[in-house]
């Protein structure tokens, strides 16, 4: 029951922040109502990071102590990590064909972001191949952290390369309302992907221990 | 530039129902998933 509550909580407050989004705060002066992507855009894409960072921290965790919580919880937040991922880019397509006049170019930001996407999906088939679940997470720890390297360059790729998605923009930049819109917004995913890891993980150990019943009744 | 984006209300909305679509989508999936494993084990 309590379980339930904190899920609605969750989408309750997923849904006011998207009001807010939506009708609270004001449109952009140059992009007009079509700015307000931003605030699912930019969210789907820290959250997403921040999974990855949980594969990366995991991967390492699962070589120190060889425990397989962590191994589930990498491949939870990978999995939670490319949604965010896939929807980043779906949502940067949608906002880039009105403003920049095209769905997809071949743009620094957008390129190592659809790379980010199918390296991880990758990550997720590999990890389909192995069926003994010590041997996959000795497998799957070194490629979460060796593929991680990928996150800081997605990041850092509007500075390095200028081409054509704009840099970070930074709250000193930006109109204090779209600053607590935005705000709102990533907390709101951020809460999403808490709930959406440990559900996950859930599922992953559930199955585990489904596993290891139907192991016992064959011997 | 304005004149590209006047009338892009259509993009918002996509943008928006999409996010919903991909979200509410994963969420089901979650709990299908874990209702397969559920009965799975049970058999």
């Amino acid at each position: 029951m309590k379980r339930i509550f904190l899920i609605l909580l969750v989408f309750a407050f997923f849904v006011f922040a998207q009001i807010w989004a939506l009708f609270v705060t004001p449109p952009d002066q140059y992009m007009g109502e079509v700015q307000r992507l931003m605030y699912v855009h930019v969210p789907a894409a820290w959250n997403s990071f921040i999974a990855f960072f949980v594969v990366f921290i995991s991967s390492i965790a699962y070589l120190i102590w060889k425990k397989q919580k962590w191994d589930r919880l990498a491949e939870s937040a990978a999995e939670v990590g490319v949604v965010l991922t896939g929807l980043t880019l779906c949502l940067g397509s949608i906002w880039g064909r009105p403003t920049w006049g095209v769905w997809w170019t071949w743009d620094a930001r957008l390129t190592t972001t659809a790379i980010l996407f199918f390296l991880y999906v990758g990550y997720l088939t590999l990890r389909r191949f192995v069926q003994d679940r010590d041997p996959r997470a000795r497998l799957s720890a070194p490629l979460g952290i060796l593929i991680f390297l990928n996150v800081p360059v997605v990041y850092l790729s509007v500075r390095w390369w200028r081409t054509l998605h704009q840099i970070q923009s930074s709250p000193s930049t930006m109109s204090p309302d779209m600053v607590l819109s935005l705000r709102l917004n990533a907390f709101a995913f951020l809460f999403l992907l808490i709930l959406f890891i440990y559900h996950r993980y859930q599922l992953r150990k559930l199955r585990d221990v489904s596993e290891d019943a139907l192991m016992e009744e064959i011997r | 530039m304005n004149g590209i984006i006047e009338g892009a209300k259509e993009f918002l909305v996509a943008g928006y129902v999409l996010t919903w679509i991909v979200l509410l989508g994963y969420s089901f999936s979650l709990i299908f998933r874990h209702k397969k494993v559920s009965l799975r084990g049970t058999k």
